[in-house]
């Protein structure tokens, strides 16, 4: 088992006649990954590395069912790709594009926030890995190694650095998503825990998180009520720089300390998560939690 | 992307919100003429990209065009909160009743607009939000709902709006500013103070605009304004090479580059555990080429407070052979005299490596792990 994708996954890649695409579609079918088809509008009828390519989302479904999706295309056209895929019927949308507007992931979140089998990972994401299973996104799959612990994280480079501490201390992963590291990351990890709570090869879980935002203190939560395996998390930027502050909406809304590494700390610790100050430092705790 | 107060006020107007009557002054030559549409007395406000403008100074109230003059050349030139006055915004002082606070941001739990409104208005409004948070009235709006007649009655009724005209004034302001947030591709708005006048209407009286960076593109008006706005040299050299350059902290000596923002982050906090600082970053993003490394290493070395040099990769889309590339070119090319500490993870770390050891330059340390490399590059210093 493990979580969103592995041996069955049918994905897509929208974009995949482009420069990254092309070159992470490689990646991913010597990962072993089941990619199906891609889609790039006017180059359908073409492939890549023996992917059949479609014109569009609706015929790439009707010929190859992929049930997901991983979008390698700019910025600005990652709101149409995500709505083009859920148009088409797919539930699993995986988006890597840094610098997509807030308010389109805002339309996307509102969307489909009531849609509970709708996974939408990202943007700014590197995408999900079930180690020996396949990868739809870019990480570099090297460092990954099969085993008990689910990681999610909002950055790429503090979880390569705590996957690498792992797989050194022998520790392998079940599944790796990159939630993101936007302002609106769409599934949050309050979305997706449920996911490694109920994975049977999940033994437990590692939460990365970074100063901003709410989303680890709601994750906290959820760990609170329902989460009876151990998770651990770190949080990164506790001496990151404040920037000029304009107005005071920020000032008025921070009053509660909601967003701070603290705060998150807090709130995490509340729920028996165990914090680590490092990526080294959750490798050590999960040798201990897992001997 | 900020906007001055000008720029946001004219974003408001061409919404239909009602700003005072004002004039945009960059010099005080023909003074008297650039002033002739205005009637006195008249505020002189400085046009800078932070808060506390008032408080510090900034602001100036004038009675002719002489005592603007004098106000002017006491403000345009000068720096208020690390921001040099460029322009001044000079404004017909208008009878007020009250001094409202509204505005509206992202909320990041809900991944909704988040609208602000309080009666008590005015510079003290975070103090009122410490001391009084219950005076602050506070709704999140759907964005697919959009604002709607009952959102604006339960920002009356909290923010203690019960005349009638007054809250239907209100419910038409915070319309107009959604409109503008939304349609805009704000992340703020902000009017403070939002003017009560004796005619019962409302006036914006400031404007701070905040609209998001990745979505300038599809607001040509407000590409138009970004001219204005003026860039730290070294932001803008990065920004001219694809990367992003941070100003952390002015009392730091270390200098940080990695392949994105997460691995900043952890660099400054290994370093400032270690019992040093940062005092600014350069984020390279994925895929970086020897020859923009070096260049990225070029634009932090300008900066004269860095003594030592931290670069830290795990490549994933970046190589670590390209790192080591353009480190090697950066040393060979310029006499920098700052020590370079360089750790290496994931793709071609072997190879990078392997570079970095032909080398042979002292200035070149390198480390096999991070907490390795924030130690080095703090002894390297002394």
């Amino acid at each position: 088992m493990s979580v969103l994708v592995d041996k069955n996954t049918r994905l897509l890649v929208q974009g995949i006649t482009g420069r990254e695409g092309h070159f992470h579609t490689t990646r991913m079918l010597e990962y072993g990954t089941n990619v199906v088809a891609g889609v790039t509008p006017g180059k359908g009828g073409q492939t890549v590395e023996g992917v059949p390519v479609y014109d569009s989302v609706a015929e790439a479904v009707a010929a190859q069912q992929p049930d997901t999706t991983i979008l390698f295309v700019p910025p600005r056209f990652t709101l149409d790709g995500i709505f083009e895929a859920l148009n088409a019927g797919i539930r699993k949308v995986i988006t890597i594009a840094e610098g997509v507007p807030v308010r389109d992931m805002m339309e996307v979140y509102h969307y489909t926030k009531n849609m509970p089998d709708v996974y939408v990972i990202g943007p700014n994401s590197f995408g999900v890995i079930s180690p020996g299973k396949s990868k739809a996104g870019f990480m570099a799959h090297e460092i990954y190694s099969p085993g008990p612990v689910g990681i999610m994280s909002r950055s790429a480079t503090n979880s390569y650095e705590t996957v690498l501490a792992m797989t050194r201390r022998g520790i392998g992963q079940s599944t790796a998503i990159g939630v993101g590291g936007d302002m609106i990351p769409v599934s949050s990890f309050a979305k997706l825990l449920p996911l490694f709570q109920a994975d049977e090869e999940t033994k437990a879980v590692v939460l990365i998180g970074e100063i901003g935002g709410a989303d680890e203190e709601i994750a906290a939560e959820y760990i609170k009520k329902h989460m009876t395996k151990p998770v651990v998390a770190y949080i990164a930027g506790r001496n990151a720089p404040k920037g000029k502050v304009m107005g005071h909406a920020g000032a008025i809304v921070g009053a509660s300390g909601v967003g701070s590494a603290q705060s998150k700390i807090e709130a995490l610790t509340a729920a028996g998560v165990h914090i680590a100050d490092s990526p080294n430092h959750v490798a050590e705790i999960l040798e201990k939690l897992l001997a | 992307m900020k906007l001055y107060e000008y720029q946001g006020k004219e974003l408001f107007r061409q919404y239909g919100l009602p700003t005072p009557k004002g004039v945009v002054v960059k010099s005080l030559d023909n003074l008297e003429e650039q002033l002739q549409s205005l009637g006195f007395p008249v505020v002189v406000k400085s046009q800078v990209l932070t808060g506390g403008r008032g408080k510090a100074g900034g602001v100036l109230f004038a009675d002719n065009v002489a005592e603007v003059r004098a106000a002017g050349s006491k403000l345009l030139g000068s720096v208020l909160k690390d921001c040099t006055v460029d322009a001044l915004l000079v404004e017909e002082k208008v009878a007020v009743v009250e001094e409202y606070y509204l505005s509206i941001t992202v909320d990041r739990a809900s991944r909704m607009p988040l609208v602000m409104f309080s009666r008590s208005g005015g510079m003290d409004i975070e103090e009122v939000a410490k001391t009084r948070p219950e005076a602050i009235a506070k709704v999140t709006v759907d964005p697919q709902m959009g604002v709607r007649g009952f959102h604006c009655e339960m920002l009356a009724k909290v923010g203690g709006v019960t005349d009638p005209g007054i809250k239907k004034e209100l419910a038409k302001v915070v319309k107009t500013l959604y409109n503008l947030y939304y349609q805009k591709d704000a992340t703020l708005v902000e009017v403070n103070p939002l003017m009560l006048l004796t005619d019962g209407t409302l006036i914006a009286a400031d404007a701070k605009v905040d609209i998001d960076d990745s979505a300038v593109y599809r607001h040509a008006d407000i590409r138009a304004m970004e001219e204005a706005v003026p860039v730290a040299p070294l932001v803008k050299e990065a920004r001219d090479t694809g990367f992003l350059y941070i100003d952390v902290d002015e009392t730091g000596t270390v200098g940080v580059i990695s392949n994105g923002s997460g691995m900043i982050m952890s660099c400054i906090d290994w370093i400032a555990r270690q019992g040093g600082q940062v005092t600014c970053a350069l984020d390279l993003g994925g895929g970086a080429t020897a020859d923009r490394v070096a260049e990225g290493i070029k634009i932090v070395l300008k900066n004269s407070r860095v003594k030592s040099l931290l670069i830290s990769i795990f490549g994933g889309i970046t190589r670590c052979d390209e790192i080591a590339g353009g480190v090697l070119k950066a040393v060979t090319e310029n006499d920098f005299g700052v020590p370079i500490v360089t750790r290496l993870e994931g793709t071609n770390k072997e190879k990078g490596l392997q570079i970095l050891s032909e080398a042979d330059s002292k200035k070149i340390i390198v480390a096999a792990s991070l907490p390795e490399a924030a130690d080095k590059v703090l002894k390297a210093q002394q």
